[in-house]
């Protein structure tokens, strides 16, 4: 195509009034969907699905291409959804992957009856269009839906269902286009560009944020979007519109309180009756200072026991929370803490119910009395000198095997999601009945994240509905909060974040300490 | 004269190119300034910047001695010659026995440049123009001052034709009477290598110069590289004295390596901290200098690999 130089004088006019307005939305249905399918991804990629499980997975990838990338209505891609229950799925039924596919199907109906947030905000934008007068005469849209290549079928035919005009484009095709008047980009720019690597992408797509694709750009973020940071999409230092050139709305800000720096404390030696004298429980921790002297301390390593629970918090005094690495977390965030006691009880509680409800009466008594049976024999494996070598000589990397040994001792962890990998741990810790047991742990694995939901669901709408932590919280303490159902917590601000390592067991990582190094219990609290 | 009605971009780009064109080509042994600037858009952005080059008055670092290949408007036409000294007291120079004034645009013809270029003489309806544009007689002079020292435009031959062609042809008001004079020209021997120095602005492919030592030799008074493939598929020693301007298209598939090399070329040889006009919105720059070297002539691939197998 040769160029035009209209092109180039609208992109260069455009700039001169640009703007970018970024907005986030919520849709758990649609959330629960790519965990679920994210799952069943990565359980398939070391071992060669079966053809009809392979053709569900496809199915499903597509809809959520379309999905996070669109405003289209789950209910008008129906026949899509359909698709996938007239799948024959008896023998995948039978395999290990069998629970993790039943939970798909369910979030997948779950999905088609839910309401696609974008749909409004893009009614919204397209009414409010005055159009541009064309060369005949005519008033054209001047609103340019910017959608996946996998949704343009399906937007096209939902504005003629709604009787709306727009434009539709995929990034691609207006990589060469001229700038309208308003575009929206629904999900961030990394979901119209094709790359495994988050940055990468981002570097790719920064062009729809970086050069004007229209004189007011709205960016519709979503389950799926990466968070919106001008930095994300600079490919040269300092290359990006001043910060007043976009305003982010719907996206909560960190709940944050300015910390006066004063005397740290000396971080306590942790006392603790677990053994703390054994290499493969121990692990390098790092100090987070809250209020009161209390201390909690997570792994540097995001994949060791528990992450910082961080809250957000909107002018509006809407609330939010996010687990985010430790690297993250600042002098003044505020963060979450559980107890002792109040640690997974309601996940077990919840898990167990979901398991018995859909497997029948009994069923997660058994699946519990495995997970028990696994892990404690992984546990005294740890304590075991040979341990190691044993797991190395089975064919595991040292560094793997390690990592696995550790995670016993922590109570977020299951198993090894590799069936060969339990195998081995199964065969060392001489385990009977090792197909049954490998059902009821990935039984158990989709019932603990489907109770994680829950549990996240109630402390969002118990921070909601009380407001005087939060009083306690910016005058610099330390709020205790009963929540029903996960038990007592703790929020307050950070206050310091010293770079001292200290070697404990992997159950004290999260949890409160007090200076003297004892772990806090909920009635102290 | 018709009235200049251009948008600011246009026109900052353009001021743009006279003010790094202005600066002095440098010799071996110096540093030589790189431009690299991130757009928007490059469509069209090069030729504001070719114009704008060509308003500027500058001449060749090197100065031709006596016996040397030189070009030069003789005879009513460009052609090569060999500089000699006048045995008139009229005239300074004499080339092919025409005596020539001291002030008369020329440029050396470096060692193994095609000895038999046709000289090139202008259509009458080129002269006519040029007569109008630069409104007096004598207007050979300046037009060779331009065409001695002209403008590299490196890039796709075709794609950068059809621009200048969509330029010209629909936004005349956005050029002045001379710089439509210089770029108008409708000769298709305006991309051929072996007729650099003849004409205002040479249209190259960037592996033109991979076989041609004399090429790389001569002198531009700037060289812009209209894409990433463009600077970053040319010889590094194609025409390393003069100021380089290197753009970049933030919608190209390759704008993240060529964002990247530029990032790596700073670090390299450092940031030239070379003060511009300040851009528009959406124009973001980069500078460093590069060291001017020896051109090593021509290598053939059979050398090339004895090199690399010892």
């Amino acid at each position: 195509m040769k160029a035009k130089i209209e092109v180039t004088e609208s992109i260069f006019g455009a700039l001169s009034s640009h703007s970018i307005e970024v907005r986030a939305v919520e849709w758990p249905e649609l959330l629960a969907f790519q965990y679920s399918l994210a799952y069943l991804e990565r359980e398939t990629q070391m071992v060669q699905p079966t053809i009809e499980l392979e053709s569900i997975i496809k199915k499903c990838s597509i809809i959520r291409r379309v999905l996070r990338a669109s405003p289209v209505p789950p209910s008008s891609i129906h026949e899509q959804f359909l698709s996938l229950f007239i799948i024959d799925t008896q023998q995948i039924m039978q395999s290990h992957l069998a629970q993790g596919l039943a939970h798909l199907l369910i979030v997948a109906k779950e999905l088609e009856s839910s309401v696609n947030p974008f749909t409004e905000i893009a009614v919204d934008i397209i009414s409010k269009d005055p159009g541009v007068l064309s060369g005949s005469g005519k008033f054209v849209p001047d609103v340019c839906l910017v959608v996946h290549s996998d949704a343009i079928l399906a937007v096209n035919s939902w504005l003629d269902g709604e009787d709306l005009s727009a434009s539709v484009e995929t990034a691609r095709r207006l990589q060469k286009q001229g700038a309208r008047g308003c575009a929206v980009l629904f999900g961030s720019p990394e979901l119209h560009t094709y790359s495994h690597n988050v940055d990468y992408a981002s570097k790719t797509s920064s062009w729809l944020v970086t050069v004007p694709v229209a004189k007011k750009l709205f960016v519709l973020l979503g389950p799926g979007s990466r968070d919106y940071k001008s930095q994300n999409y600079e490919l040269w230092s300092g290359m990006r519109f001043t910060d007043s050139d976009f305003k982010i709305s719907n996206v909560l800000p960190r709940f944050e309180i300015d910390i006066v720096p004063t005397w740290i404390p000396a971080t306590p030696k942790i006392k603790s009756n677990v053994l703390v004298n054994d290499t493969m429980s121990a692990i390098d921790a790092f100090p987070v200072l809250l209020p009161g002297d209390k201390w909690i301390f997570f792994a540097k390593e995001n994949n060791i026991g528990p992450s910082p629970l961080v809250v957000y918090r909107g002018q509006e005094n809407e609330i939010s929370v996010k687990t985010v690495g430790l690297k993250e977390v600042q002098v003044g965030t505020v963060v979450v803490v559980r107890s002792e006691k109040s640690s997974r009880d309601f996940l077990y509680e919840t898990a167990e119910s979901w398991i018995d409800k859909r497997h029948g009466a009994g069923t997660a008594n058994v699946d519990f009395h495995f997970l028990e049976q696994f892990r404690t024999g992984v546990q005294r494996l740890s304590l075991d000198p040979d341990a190691l070598g044993n797991l190395t000589a089975s064919g595991l990397e040292a560094l793997y095997a390690r990592y696995r040994l550790r995670t016993s001792w922590d109570d977020s962890s299951i198993a090894p999601q590799k069936l060969p990998v339990f195998k081995i741990f199964a065969k060392l810790i001489e385990m009977n009945e090792i197909a049954a047991a490998w059902e009821s742990l990935a039984r158990i694995r989709v019932a603990m994240r489907q109770a994680g939901h829950l549990a996240l669901k109630e402390l969002i709408d118990q921070l909601k509905n009380s407001d005087e932590w939060q009083v306690t919280v910016e005058a610099g303490g330390l709020a205790s909060l009963a929540v029903e159902n996960i038990g007592q917590l703790s929020i307050g601000a950070v206050r310091a974040l010293p770079n001292e390592a200290q070697a404990m067991p992997i159950t004290m990582l999260g949890k409160l300490i007090d200076a003297d190094g004892t772990m806090i219990e909920d009635e102290d609290l | 004269m018709s009235e200049i009605s251009a948008p600011d971009w246009f026109l900052w780009f353009k001021n743009l190119g006279s003010r790094i064109a202005e600066i002095s080509n440098c010799i071996s042994g110096d540093k030589s300034l790189r431009i690299a600037l991130s757009c928007p858009s490059i469509d069209f952005v090069q030729w504001a910047i070719v114009a704008g080059a060509l308003n500027t008055e500058k001449r060749p670092a090197h100065v031709p001695e006596f016996g040397e290949t030189v070009v030069a408007w003789v005879g009513s036409k460009m052609q090569d010659g060999t500089l000699e000294a006048s045995h008139s007291t009229k005239a300074a120079l004499s080339i092919k026995g025409i005596g020539l004034s001291s002030e008369w645009p020329i440029a050396r013809v470096p060692d193994g440049t095609p000895v038999a270029r046709t000289p090139r003489s202008l259509s009458d309806l080129e002269k006519e123009e040029l007569r109008k544009a630069v409104g007096r007689n004598s207007w050979y002079s300046w037009y060779t001052s331009k065409c001695v020292l002209p403008v590299s435009l490196i890039g796709n031959k075709g794609e950068l034709i059809s621009q200048r062609d969509h330029l010209i042809d629909h936004y005349p008001t956005w050029l002045t009477e001379q710089e439509k004079s210089l770029l108008g020209i409708q000769s298709g021997q305006i991309v051929n290598p072996n007729k650099f120095q003849y004409f205002p602005v040479s249209v190259l492919a960037p592996q033109l110069a991979d076989t041609r030592p004399w090429l790389r030799q001569m002198e531009s008074r700037l060289v812009v590289s209209s894409s990433y493939t463009a600077f970053r598929n040319i010889d590094p020693y194609f025409q390393q004295g003069a100021p380089h301007i290197q753009l970049i298209d933030r919608r190209g598939w390759n704008s993240v390596d060529a964002h990247a090399h530029i990032e790596n070329q700073v670090e390299v040889h450092g940031d030239a901290k070379f003060e511009l006009p300040s851009p528009p919105r959406g124009v973001f720059a980069r500078t460093y200098f590069v060291d001017v070297n020896v051109d090593p002539g021509h290598i053939s691939l059979d050398e090339d690999l004895e090199e690399f197998e010892l």
